[in-house]
């Protein structure tokens, strides 16, 4: 197929197909998501999952709850009100370990429950077309395999569409012969419709050279002592009125000391994270050092900011203001979400070359906005990085990236971790980044239950 | 506690000066940042949305707070105190906590000020600071402050959670601070409050110095006409209107539900000469012509609110309600449930936001006349613009979006006691004075898109329109306050 005669993305109907598994699949930008929204839009009862719908759920719950200006508590539907009895009995309910959350508020659930728990309410649903856009995103690795085998047993009964990113044969979460047919996509084009086989056969040998990040633009600033450890927490514990998410937890970084944090969903990875930067209320109740000082003792949570670079699930959710994918990089050299100041000159060299490294092909004045899912974590990636922080807290980096992507950000956490600069925490679900880490990273691991 | 207006007992010349105070700070004014502050003990009594939101902000900036509850709240683990608690906060009673204070930020409900700061004030230190966040209870009913105690005032134009949620992006919200001038002891009133507007994060978007009168007077203004009193009075009216013109009903509550937020939002951004340019010309000329007859109708209603609250005379028969146990606001409020608007919910149907401009012309025109007239009387009793415009104008956004959350119900409960009363007392005359009127009009204003004989527009008066809207008074403050809104931002970005 050639350009010109390949079927426009828009045009490629789901309309009427049968029962199935379809893989949709292209790299980051390609048009995937803008696509699944039309085909939703298109057949009528069908329901669409993904990130952006995640997104607009939690908005709703955030706006629905009276307790955000009465002074109540959190009135965000309840786990058990939103699958109800119906949802308890089915399978997925415990393969995915939801008994523990029965009771527990909607807003009050980590990124991967909250996924696990909207999954079940479409499964439940069983609508006549269901979409998952990258449904992995988030999982740990047993979900990943129930909501696997979940979507199999589905799509027995059902056309279920599942949008990832470019894969590689061993990323593949099913096995090949229960896809019925890959869609492959890029420019907004279908580049290839068939077999999984066909598909890998297609792209064996892929995987384009990347340009190494910029990382020797040097950190911006002052080295801190060495001596003195970038975390000390002791006896850490963090809980929501009679829940607990963790408890008598020592954690020490050292800088150099780089470390991957893994834990099943809901162990507490992204509040420990949170409470390291700057982004946690319980981060004043417990014995916390950061950078040598004790939290709470008069110093601003600008000072800690500034000695962090960050991404996460939750940063991305709360990057909602207007502006261009420059101004997004630059915000990471001031630790705001949005630009308030007058950024230099050598900022916007700093930006425009860290934007460079990504290759998006996109203007820096182009509307952050605008982009897909997985632009807007590449972009947010390189806020983290741009200043090149004694601490890098990267909680789950690579959610929504493909393969591609995935290892450009990976070369990113290797190079700042070899160039002595910067402490990386990394928080991953995925078994290949943890075997990428055992290789490649002289860092330890940390295992949350 | 008796009662003596503290706005009436002042010289005319001195409610002239209190009433016109209002000045857009500079931000090299705010140079020092928190340093008054630093390492003194800040207690905040209450710990609903102000409470918790401007507290979680001042402690990232650096500062010592703790929460000062009543003894049955902390023992009943009430709201307050699993707000306070689960953020990480070290709660006391009054007695435990207010003797060390150097702050002490009254943040309680405005009905129980009169309370509070009677049990408070006894227990503060020599010299300590006692600091709102609105002044109903020093200008209204009078409350005399001790003679070594400095009062302040630091009031966030935003409901609390954007407190929070601006500081934490790195910007914050606009912020209103003053000194009363019966209690500033040792001079140093301003220095607090500039200190404490910094460690919520209000200098970055903006402060205006005003007075407790200015304040005072103008928020009930702007709350019970415009704001709550007008977006009330419409929704009730319009969605009636449509009933009767045989407009699905659904599709009629829809349309006044998110109508308010969605024409209201380029108020926020451009005035209401964007607001009016979101219509066709031949839409905008007909919405003039109806604001410019609501503005006829209601002006006496919109004098009268003012005057009553110039004189007292509305705090007064409000508090007599008070000491009655709200039984006129209780009944209000159950009456406004009753409503068919409030009792008909939103029809599953997509309207677009074009379309909620160009099927509600009548709606357009209502928060036109009521913005504008609001504005007017409050520059007419000597307040200053830049006060009547955040009263008015930049406000009306925030209350049309609790509309969308959940109607007129929604409404009343997060607003202030204080406003929820006079949004009744206002509708309770809008409504009937604007019913018969509104009956007359057809549903191309209100309900269908503007339709008339000809689309062909006059450019003449066009022209003349144009000019009427882009030259009031509100349009031309309101520019110049946007203007040093961007300009802090220095790339404008819009939340």
């Amino acid at each position: 197929m050639t350009a010109e005669t390949a079927p426009n993305l828009a045009d490629l109907t789901l309309a009427g197909v049968g029962p199935g598994l379809t893989l949709v699949t292209g790299p980051n930008g390609a048009g995937k998501s803008t696509a699944a929204r039309a085909w939703a839009a298109h057949v009528a009862g069908a329901r669409l999952l993904s990130a952006e719908s995640q997104q607009a759920f939690y908005e709703a719950q955030l706006a629905a709850d009276e307790g955000n200006f009465q002074q109540g508590a959190d009135t965000s539907r309840r786990v058990r009100e939103l699958v109800g009895e119906a949802g308890r009995e089915h399978p997925l309910f415990a393969a995915f370990r939801l008994e523990p959350l029965w009771e527990r508020h909607y807003r009050q659930l980590s990124t991967g429950e909250a996924r696990k728990v909207l999954l079940l309410e479409a499964v439940l649903a069983a609508p006549p077309l269901l979409i998952l856009d990258d449904p992995f995103d988030g999982l740990d690795r047993p979900a990943c395999a129930e909501l696997a085998a979940a979507m199999v047993h589905a799509a027995e009964r059902l056309p279920v569409v599942v949008v990832t990113g470019a894969f590689r044969a061993e990323e593949l979460p099913f096995a090949p012969e229960a896809v019925r047919e890959v869609v492959a996509v890029a420019g907004r084009r279908v580049s290839y419709r068939g077999s999984v086989a066909g598909y890998l056969a297609r792209t064996a040998g892929e995987g384009s050279r990347r340009a190494p990040p910029p990382v020797e633009m040097g950190s911006w600033y002052e080295p801190l002592d060495p001596e003195v450890p970038l975390v000390q927490l002791v006896d850490g514990c963090v809980r929501y009125g009679e829940q607990l998410v963790f408890e008598h937890l020592d954690f020490t970084v050292r800088a150099g000391a780089h470390t991957l944090i893994e834990g099943p969903n809901g162990s507490g990875k992204s509040t420990l994270l949170e409470m390291l930067t700057g982004d946690h209320a319980q981060a004043y109740s417990n014995d916390l050092h950061l950078f040598g000082r004790r939290r709470g003792s008069g110093e601003t949570v600008w000072d800690i900011k500034k000695n962090v670079g960050v991404v996460s699930a939750r940063l991305h959710r709360d990057y909602r203001v207007g502006g261009s994918v420059e101004e997004v990089v630059l915000s990471g050299l001031f630790d705001s979400i949005g630009l308030y100041q007058q950024p230099a000159t050598s900022h916007r060299a700093r930006a425009r070359a860290w934007l460079d490294w990504l290759e998006l092909g996109l203007m820096p004045s182009a509307a952050f906005r605008d982009l897909s899912f997985g632009q807007q974590r590449l972009v947010l990636i390189a806020r983290a990085a741009i200043k090149v922080p004694p601490l890098v807290v990267m909680d789950e980096p690579t959610s929504g990236l493909d393969a591609d992507n995935r290892r450009r950000v990976l070369d990113l956490v290797a190079s700042l971790c070899t160039q002595r600069k910067s402490t990386v925490l990394m928080v991953t679900h995925r078994d290949d980044e943890r075997d990428w880490w055992r290789q490649h990273i002289a860092g330890s691991i940390l295992s949350l239950r | 506690m008796s009662r003596q207006n503290y706005f009436n007992t002042l010289t005319m010349a001195q409610k002239l000066d209190q009433l016109g105070r209002c000045r857009f700070m500079d931000r090299s004014e705010f140079s020092n940042g928190v340093e008054k502050l630093k390492g003194k003990k800040v207690v905040i009594v209450g710990c609903g949305a102000q409470g918790l939101n401007q507290g979680l902000n001042m402690r990232d900036s650096g500062l010592d707070i703790t929460y000062a509850l009543r003894a049955d709240a902390i023992e009943q683990k009430r709201v307050s105190y699993t707000n306070a608690t689960s953020n990480g906060f070290k709660v006391g009673t009054y007695e435990q906590l207010i003797p060390t204070a150097d702050l002490v930020c009254n943040l309680a409900p405005d009905k129980q000020h009169a309370d509070v700061v009677s049990k408070v004030m006894p227990l503060m230190k020599k010299g300590a600071c006692l600091a709102y966040s609105h002044g109903f209870n020093i200008v209204e009913e009078g409350q005399q402050i001790r003679k070594d105690l400095t009062v302040v005032m630091v009031a966030p134009k935003c409901p609390g959670t954007k407190v929070h949620k601006e500081y934490k992006r790195g910007f914050g919200v606009p912020t209103l601070i003053a000194v009363h001038r019966e209690n500033d002891p040792n001079g140093d009133g301003l220095e607090i409050a500039k200190a404490y507007a910094a460690a919520t994060g209000g200098d970055r978007a903006g402060v205006l110095e005003s007075s407790f009168v200015a304040e005072v007077k103008s928020d009930l203004m702007g709350e019970q006409t415009i704001l709550c009193g007008m977006l009330q009075t419409g929704s009730l009216l319009c969605f009636d209107r449509m009933v009767a013109l045989g407009i699905d009903r659904g599709y009629a509550s829809k349309l006044v539900q998110f109508g308010w937020e969605t024409i209201t939002e380029s108020l926020k951004q451009g005035g209401i000469t964007l607001m009016m340019d979101r219509l066709s010309n031949p839409a905008k000329l007909k919405a003039f012509d109806l604001a410019e007859e609501l503005r006829a109708m209601m002006r006496p209603l919109f004098k009268k609110h003012q005057d009553d609250i110039i004189t007292g005379a509305f705090s007064t028969t409000m508090m007599k309600d008070w000491d009655a146990g709200d039984v006129n606001l209780l009944g209000w409020r159950a009456a406004t449930n009753d409503t068919s608007f409030e009792r008909t919910p939103a029809g599953d149907v997509k309207i677009g936001e074009q379309e909620y401009y160009d099927h509600a012309v009548l709606m357009v025109a209502m928060v036109k006349a009521g913005v504008e007239l609001a504005f007017e009387c409050m520059v007419e009793v000597g307040m200053k613009p830049e006060s009547a415009y955040y009263e008015s104008l930049h406000e009306t956004p925030l209350i049309a979006n609790l509309i969308s959350r959940k109607k007129l119900y929604e409404m009343n409960k997060v607003i202030s006691d204080t406003a929820e009363y006079g949004c009744y007392l206002f509708s309770h005359a809008a409504v009937p004075l604007l019913k018969e009127w509104v009956a007359k009009q057809p549903a191309d204003v209100i309900g269908k898109a503007y339709a008339p004989g000809t689309q062909q527009v006059d450019n003449r008066r066009l022209l003349v329109v144009n000019q009427a809207i882009e030259g009031h008074p509100v349009e031309k403050v309101g520019a110049t306050l946007r203007g040093y809104m961007t300009a802090m931002k220095q790339i404008a970005v819009g939340g």
